[in-house]
């Protein structure tokens, strides 16, 4: 007997809700936002568990309205990210590992954004981590292709079919061409600021990857990591940023 | 100060800043076995209160 129960019904038991629990842990740890707000609950739930117990009346009675009804508000809220997120969960790509670019990969990438800004040719080129962005692909021109200067450049040249839109990286392969983000509604940056960059910005904000972008009208490098844009002036610089994000 | 006052009266929005969620993911893909052993505890909490009570 296990607390009060046959051995059998206990394993049963234990089974079934730990498999139950393990599926809600990975929901909750497989975006930011569910993180943020399992967090968010898990602290309500012990303050209203505290002041329930030394019976803090007017408290624990709201708090008991937060916390029966905030899941279901969760839910609609969240809606459109819990679908991904199913998805996601058991997918390969969203493990903890991600396919690392190689020297070659990355010189590549660099040599070929310089080259088009030196051309004043926009592009948008998203090197993919931990987050998968199969989700943004499937609507885009797919292409499993080797990431080479060149066909990056040819990619981007102005008046292509695949010219508009991102290029998704993985790896050594670029995944695909054309792909369209969701742009950023950052209120911080300029009004003014290009729909490429913004998708960038958006795309950062979102996952974990790193996005290059090169501006059309200036010519300029910029990466988007994190929601944050940085300029990048030289070769140097992209290089080590790039290095860096991949370790 | 600023943070002091900030923690005190909004609490929820000091953790939101200290990007506590951000650590708690990076913390969980650096060791995923951690998400099994704190399943295994909550269940084990989860049935005690279940069938024991508390």
């Amino acid at each position: 007997m296990i607390f009060g129960i046959p051995i059998w019904k206990f394993i049963v038991e234990f089974y079934i809700v730990f498999v139950c629990v393990l599926f809600l842990f990975k929901v909750v740890t497989s975006h930011k936002k569910f993180m943020s707000l399992g967090i968010l609950y898990l602290i309500l739930f012990i303050v209203y568990k505290v002041v329930a117990y030394y019976e803090i009346a007017i408290s624990a009675e709201i708090l008991k309205y937060v916390i029966t009804w905030f899941p279901l508000v969760i839910v609609i809220i969240l809606a459109p990210e819990i679908r991904r997120s199913l998805d996601l969960i058991w997918k390969k790509e969203h493990r903890i590992s991600f396919l690392v670019g190689s020297d070659q990969t990355k010189q590549s990438i660099v040599d070929a954004t310089f080259d088009l800004a030196s051309h004043k040719i926009g592009a948008l080129i998203t090197i993919e981590k931990h987050n998968t962005l199969d989700q943004y692909a499937e609507r885009a021109i797919m292409m499993n292709s080797d990431v080479t200067k060149e066909v990056l450049i040819n990619i981007f040249t102005p008046l292509t079919p695949l010219h508009d839109g991102a290029v998704i990286i993985r790896g050594d392969k670029i995944l695909c061409a054309g792909a369209y983000f969701v742009l950023s509604e950052n209120e911080t940056y300029d009004k003014t600021m290009g729909s490429r960059h913004r998708a960038g910005l958006g795309i950062s904000e979102v996952t974990d990857s790193l996005t290059i972008l090169v501006s059309e009208e200036t010519g300029d490098v910029s990466i988007a990591v994190e929601g944050i844009l940085l300029k990048m002036n030289d070769h140097e610089k992209l290089s080590e940023y790039i290095n860096m994000f991949l370790k | 100060m600023k943070n002091i006052i900030s923690s005190i009266f909004e609490p929820l929005y000091f953790l939101y800043q200290r990007k506590i969620s951000e650590k708690t993911l990076g913390f969980l893909k650096r060791f995923p076995f951690v998400q099994y052993i704190l399943s295994f505890i909550i269940t084990i909490f989860i049935l005690y209160v279940m069938l024991v009570g508390f």
